[in-house]
């Protein structure tokens, strides 16, 4: 290790500006509820004094805020720990022994952008504070800070610990691997790229709507609904709306069809946009046993990942995406305590085709899971599982119009029921697995589909549980717990349960390296 | 799907090894069920549960000046509910039972949702003993072992007696570094 980063150093004066952004970033997130009061405050007049002064006094503790925290923040690299001390008044101090380091992210803001400066960004995972930020170093100085940090220490330290020999065995599995690749150095070279096309067929399937409605529910909520019926143009469509589409029941169903398209098409649309933003150009690369992901127009990101560390992929592919015959990957890793945060960062491929996944995975070789294909099929589980959830289901509306009689209430109850019972008998349908050598399949979904492939290998711990019920027929339920999460699979029968756990606790049992 | 045939015969070794005499499932080995001490540790938690439950509320219903009848019934209700649950918990801590095996630790737990988890050496990361205030009265120990991922504990244990709580916990530390060794040297 070079003595470049032995020394406490503190970091450049420009870090500063994402010191106060952060701070802001992290007002507004908590201050989400200032929102409406902010509007009121428009409403009243803006150009009071007050106003003014209290923006003016924000900015200038946000800007003494973060000079301090500069001035605070001293890093450095040695005896193969990252040290952080920060802090004003709750000091803290880290120590990160590099061999926890679990992701190094390069990042570029918009206002690094015109310095040419980047945030380094230290994942582990597990710990309470997830991650360290080394903000505003230049390209040369991130780039010496991420070799030291991140693969090359694996190849370092190969004989002194369990994951250097994981590394070095895999590195030699990986050569052989190469010889048939185009590119000469150890499985380096580009997996996947996406064009603009792609991440904007990405955008257009992988369409969170319900975020979307969410943020337009609170805009709705402002807007002068008496006001607006008052306006003459509101007047002239409600008018030509009577007069030609109200006339038929058809027209009418039409109608709402159209505004509901029109709807999902503009949420579809600035689903779209932010899918470019975030991922333009999306290329995924592979060297050393490690993923680098970069691409992004307003942040540029750069996203590594050891392979050995994913705990298990996921095929996912919404409504809208199965109509297209498109999937998104994800490639999950250990959950960390804060699970939302964690969760939502991990690397994913987006828009790949049925016959592009076996040409990327082809390539994975350090994957644990060995599968390169999607399955054919998969074996349902049991029925019982629908029966069982059915009845509860059932149960309420019967009940209550049993004591209270056929009312409006009860119809609308009994109607929300049958939807939700269409939609349990889709999840039915569509749960199962299928077991590959010793990888287990698992396929769920309702409208949209996933498959999840699981290592067996990764497995932590096996539960096989039984009602009195299922031990009659004979089935079970099969919880796998992985480091990435807990899975079930529900109502299969006990021999396949039993197939499944033992496999996964013969492989763990022969392997005492480490899989996290 | 080029590469299905390796991965069958990679299944087919794993599936060979099942048909050893010594493998038997998880969910068909033997294992010890707990001291009769943690038995009578749940029958005095349902007690200190019910009892000043069962006091307080017929004073309170007569405090309130409720009726005869809704007092006897209210009593009535409690005295079930209080049966009832007392005698689940009792069964629930029947239902515990260890076994501590040569790659891995078994459990089993549950009344309905019988449930039978097994913990690998390999992939222990952490053991805990923990006492609370009854516990300690009774010289009684939780067990909870840990993964990595989730916060919470893979296999969490009760009614472990002193004499072989902490035996148990250095056991299960012991196998897991030694495997964890094991795998070092052989990797």
């Amino acid at each position: 290790m070079s003595m470049r980063f032995a020394q406490w150093a503190s970091l450049s004066p420009w870090s500063i500006v994402s010191f106060s952004v952060g701070s802001l970033k992290q007002i507004l997130t908590n201050g989400y509820a200032l929102i409406p009061l902010v509007y009121t405050g428009w409403q009243q007049g803006f150009n009071s004094p007050w106003v003014l002064l209290v923006g003016l006094g924000v900015i200038l503790i946000t800007l003494t805020y973060a000079s301090l925290q500069w001035a605070r923040y001293r890093y450095r690299l040695s005896d193969a720990k990252l040290g952080i001390r920060q802090g004003l008044v709750f000091k803290r101090a880290h120590e990160i022994p590099l061999n926890k380091i679990q992701n190094v992210r390069l990042e570029q803001p918009l206002y690094f952008r015109p310095l040419g400066l980047y945030s380094l960004v230290v994942e582990t995972a597990g710990s309470k504070q997830d991650e360290a930020v080394l903000a505003a170093v230049n390209y040369r100085q991130a780039m010496l800070l991420k070799k030291q940090l991140f693969p090359s220490q694996a190849i370092k330290d190969n004989s002194e610990s369990i994951e250097g020999h994981n590394e070095a065995v895999q590195a030699d599995r990986q050569t052989i691997a190469v010889n048939t690749d185009q590119s000469g150095r150890r499985g380096e070279g580009l997996v996947v790229a996406k064009d603009l096309k792609a991440l904007l067929i990405f955008g257009l399937y992988q369409n969170n709507l319900i975020w979307l409605s969410l943020i337009s529910g609170s805009i709705i909520g402002q807007v002068d609904w008496e006001s607006l019926g008052q306006n003459s143009l509101v007047q002239g469509v409600w008018h030509w709306y009577q007069a030609n589409v109200a006339t038929g029941l058809v027209y009418q169903i039409l109608a709402i069809l159209a505004v509901l398209a029109l709807l999902a098409l503009l949420l579809s649309l600035i689903s779209i946009a932010s899918a470019v933003l975030k991922y333009y150009p999306y290329r995924l690369s592979l060297r050393q046993g490690t993923l680098h992901r970069t691409g992004g127009i307003l942040a540029k990101q750069q996203d590594a990942l050891r392979l050995h560390r994913v705990q298990l992929v996921r095929f996912e592919q919404p409504a809208i995406g199965r109509l297209i015959g498109r999937w998104t990957v994800h490639f999950e890793q250990v959950k960390g305590n804060e699970i939302e945060q964690l969760s939502k960062r991990h690397l994913l491929i987006p828009s790949m085709t049925q016959a592009e996944i076996p040409q990327a995975f082809k390539r994975l070789d350090n994957l644990a899971a060995k599968a390169n294909a999607l399955p054919t099929g998969y074996q349902g589980i049991d029925i019982g599982w629908f029966w069982r959830r059915a009845a509860l289901l059932v149960l309420l509306p019967i009940v209550i119009t049993s004591i209270v009689g056929i009312n409006p209430f009860t119809k609308l109850l009994a109607g929300f029921t049958l939807v939700a019972l269409i939609g349990l008998y889709l999840n039915y349908r569509q749960w199962g697995y299928h077991l590959e050598g010793d990888d287990c399949w698992i396929h769920t979904g309702a409208l949209g589909q996933t498959w999840r492939l699981v290592p067996l290998s990764k497995t932590q711990d096996i539960c096989i549980s039984q009602t009195p019920g299922q031990r009659r027929k004979s089935l079970a339920n099969l919880h796998l717990g992985l480091a990435s999460g807990p899975l079930v699979i529900p109502y299969i029968p006990l021999k396949e349960a039993r197939l499944i756990a033992e496999t996964a606790l013969n492989l763990t049992r022969q392997d005492p390296k480490n899989w996290i | 799907m080029e590469d299905v045939t390796p991965q069958a015969s990679a299944s087919m070794q794993a599936r060979h090894r099942l048909e050893q005499p010594d493998w038997i499932s998880i969910d068909e080995v033997p294992l010890t069920p707990l001291e009769r001490a943690y038995l009578h540790q749940v029958q005095i938690e349902n007690l200190l549960i019910f009892t000043p439950l069962l006091i307080i509320a017929p004073l309170a219903a007569i405090l309130l000046n409720l009726p005869g009848g809704l007092i006897i019934a209210l009593v009535t209700l409690l005295l079930v509910l209080a049966g009832v649950v007392s005698y689940g918990r009792y069964r629930y801590a029947l239902s515990f039972a260890y076994g501590v095996f040569d790659h891995e630790f078994i459990m089993q737990k549950g009344l309905i949702w019988h449930k039978k988890i097994a913990l690998p050496y390999t992939r222990l990361q952490h053991v805990s003993l923990s006492q609370g205030p009854l516990e300690r009265y009774f010289r009684q120990h939780t067990l909870k072992c840990f993964s990595a991922g989730s916060g919470n504990a893979e296999i969490s244990l009760p009614g472990l007696g002193d004499d072989t709580a902490e035996p148990l916990r250095k056991h299960l530390l012991a196998k897991a570094s030694q495997k964890q060794a094991t795998g070092e040297d052989e990797a």
